[in-house]
């Protein structure tokens, strides 16, 4: 029988008890000076609290009693009876594996709950309050791409008649709550989006490369449908939940201001899914061919399969979901003959193109 | 000295000033916590400082020695976690949310309303605040323990954050001239609801004595304060003479002067400010730990309000200079300082302290995390 002094504290009182301890098959005694032994501890109980500075602290299962030794031997011997001490190494790396596990855990659950949750408050928001939220945007985004409102070049009378003609066709056509205002910005991204509200912006690049009215009377519906759908109303939401998520969850701004603006405006897979589905029916109930915008997705994707898509990764109904299972459907329908209805006449469609001027 | 833990306590009967503290702290292993803790910091988003936070504390806690034992801190990471989570889920997430909402709902034309609102989340923030400390105090108290029993607290959370609301309330109507009652009355109330074992704390400061010091603060303060405006409202005078006379770049000598001297005295005049205050915060500690009574015995303090300025000033240079590498030494220094100054009067005797009978908290801190309140 192996034996050795140690410092005990019975848990009950602040008394300090030079003991012996006594190693037995399956557990140890603690004995006092008088001989007595005041405490018997299992080996399966025992675990170490600290180690350092040459004392080596143990405690056991539900007990506030504590074992403190400080011969090496007298720890080395224990350790091999003891299977539950553990030493800090293992623990770390124990934790360490752990943490890895929970910030997992905590990513995916986050990227499941979040646009469940932003859902549920979407049905929250007045559509009043919707429109407030969105001329904020509006306003942002137009100073994001021109200094101030007056220097935006693409306001030609002619144009933007045109463009509000096509517009308010459309929009008795279309399906939401919402008013719509479209604007064009000057630059040559070939772009459109559709903020909270009813505000969309269309970018000159995506007119410049329009071959018909019909295609951008299909880039129109398709944003139109976002709006109705509110789904950039959603995306705030849901970038504000992510927001709140890295400044709580991580404590600081993982994800960087820029990358939540992104993700604000980013659509998911069925957001675009949706606005496809409706965009469809927008353009069928207002007697507009749908083959023009299936070839203008068509001619996007041949650009993309290239890679030469816009180096700015603004992600919109065209760049960041581009293949959806409607738009291969749609661009079967380009095969067809396609049946004439509702166009901008040859005049207007000069008008819009010359929008921002020449 | 070298712990000789089997050896029985001597006792002594007449009352002495003994040392309290001992600190083992070495720099290097702290460091070597502080670089792992970091390193799996970057590696989990942050998730890792729930552990990382545990690993220092009993390290930190196991290599402080009272009275002849080291401290155990018996934390876990898991702990504070799920006190985070709980926090996240339960309160701070569904509060900033209905904020949020209604924030939203009132945008356009209820700005008055927002306001209030504003001021409203403010009020909420500062409470939270100080729930926060009271839990984290609360929750690290009773993970301490020494000689086997453990540490604890009692009283209201809530009862405290009105407290500090109320606190810096007055603080603020007043100029700041009040701090100094708030401050033994946040203080007496933590150390009244303080426990070692079966036993609370005594806590009895003065007020006056605290005034003496800290009027010399203020006045300096307000020396501060009367000298920024005179000399901005000279500089408004200059302005308004500038303007009259000619427009586009300013071209008068002497307002340039006094503007660049309105910066000098703006910026410079903190440093007298800080180190009064700093000043007056060593005062305060030493007052505050010499009115503390346990179990018989009366702390005392020998530390000046020099020696904690110049304490906390080397300490934050070191760190500065060496971009944060000389933590681990800044607060080997701080624990080397209460080590020097913190004694015990009394026969040192403690074995006729209890147990502790009060429930602990099953997990921690949630909020002091989230207002990152609670330091260590
Ligand atoms: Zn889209």
């Amino acid at each position: 029988m192996q034996t050795f002094d140690a410092t005990y504290y019975d848990g009950q009182t602040a008394v300090r008890h030079a003991v012996t301890v006594h190693l037995y098959a399956e557990a140890l005694d603690i004995v006092d000076a008088d001989g007595q032994v005041i405490d018997q501890w299992s080996y399966q109980a025992i675990n170490l609290s600290d180690q350092g500075g040459g004392i080596t602290r143990l405690v056991v299962k539900d007990s506030a009693a504590r074992l403190v030794l400080t011969a090496p031997k007298a720890f080395q011997a224990l350790k091999k009876r003891a299977p539950n001490i553990d030493s800090q190494k293992q623990r770390t790396l124990r934790n360490m594996g752990l943490s890895v596990a929970v910030t997992v855990t905590l990513i995916l659950g986050a990227y499941v709950s979040i646009p469940l949750m932003a859902s549920a408050v979407v049905a929250l928001i007045p559509y009043e309050t919707e429109q407030n939220i969105g001329r904020g945007y509006a306003k942002d985004i137009q100073a994001l791409f021109s200094k101030d409102e007056k220097s935006n070049k693409c306001t030609v009378d002619k144009g933007v008649k045109a463009l509000n003609d096509m517009m308010a066709y459309l929009a008795t056509h279309s399906f939401g709550p919402f008013a719509y205002q479209v604007k064009v910005i000057d630059n040559d991204m070939v772009n459109a989006m559709a903020l909270p509200g009813g505000h969309i912006f269309i970018f000159r690049g995506l007119i410049d490369k329009a071959e018909s009215s019909d295609e951008l009377a299909g880039v129109l519906a398709h944003e139109m449908a976002h709006v109705d759908h509110r789904h950039g109303l959603h995306g705030v939401v849901r970038g504000f939940g992510f927001q709140m998520l890295s400044d709580m969850m991580f404590g600081g701004n993982v994800m960087g201001n820029l990358s939540n603006l992104m993700m604000m405006m980013s659509h998911s897979r069925e957001a675009e899914r949706q606005a496809d589905i409706d965009a469809i029916a927008i353009l069928r109930r207002a007697n507009i061919s749908t083959a023009g915008i299936a070839r203008f997705f068509e001619r996007l994707k041949d650009k993309e399969d290239e890679g030469k898509v816009s180096f700015f990764k603004i992600p919109t109904m065209l760049s960041s979901h581009p293949a959806s299972d409607i738009r291969e459907a749609l661009a079967r329908e380009i095969q067809s003959p396609s049946s004439m209805g509702w166009t901008l006449s040859d005049i207007q469609w000069q008008n819009l193109k010359a929008i921002c001027g020449k | 000295m070298e712990t000789d833990v089997s050896n029985d306590l001597r006792r002594s009967t007449v009352p002495q000033t003994r040392a309290l503290i001992q600190s083992h702290v070495a720099g290097f292993d702290l460091l070597k916590i502080y670089i792992v803790n970091l390193i799996l910091m970057v590696l989990t988003l942050g998730i890792y400082r729930f552990w990382g936070k545990t690993r220092l504390r009993r390290y930190i806690w196991g290599n402080i020695e009272i009275m002849g034992d080291r401290l155990e801190y018996s934390g876990t990471g898991k702990e504070l976690f799920i006190g985070f989570l709980v926090v996240f889920f339960l309160i701070l997430f569904p509060l900033f949310a209905v904020i949020s909402i209604v924030d939203g709902l009132l945008a356009g034309d209820h700005e008055q309303a927002r306001l209030v609102l504003a001021a409203a989340q403010g009020l909420i923030i500062v409470f939270l605040v100080g729930v926060a400390f009271f839990r984290a105090r609360r929750y690290r108290l009773t993970r301490t323990h020494w000689r086997g029993i453990y540490s604890s607290q009692t009283g209201s959370s809530v009862k405290y954050g009105l407290m500090v609301i109320a606190s810096y309330g007055v603080t603020l109507l007043t100029l700041g001239l009040a701090w100094p009652v708030c401050s033994v009355w946040l203080k007496r109330y933590e150390m009244k609801h303080t426990w070692v074992g079966d036993e609370p704390f005594g806590f009895s400061p003065s007020v006056k004595k605290l005034y003496r010091s800290f009027l010399v603060v203020w006045a300096i303060g307000l020396l501060y304060m009367i000298t920024v405006s005179i000399m901005s409202m000279n500089l408004l005078d200059f302005q308004t003479i500038f303007k009259t006379t000619s427009e586009g770049t300013p071209s008068n000598p002497e307002e340039i002067q006094a503007l660049i001297n309105m910066i000098f005295v703006m910026y410079l005049g903190l440093i007298p400010i800080g180190l009064a205050f700093l000043w007056y915060r060593g005062r305060a500690y030493n007052h505050f730990i010499s009115s503390t009574q346990f179990h018989g015995h009366t702390l005392t303090s020998t530390n000046t309000g020099f020696g904690f300025m110049w304490l906390t000033v080397s300490n934050s240079l070191l760190v500065f200079f060496t971009v944060g590498l000389a933590l681990p030494w800044a607060v080997k220094r701080y624990l080397n300082f209460v080590e020097r100054h913190v004694g015990l009067v009394g026969d040192g005797d403690f074995s006729q302290l209890l147990q502790s009978t009060q429930d602990r908290p099953s997990h921690g801190e949630g909020l002091a995390d989230a207002f990152d309140v609670g330091g260590i």
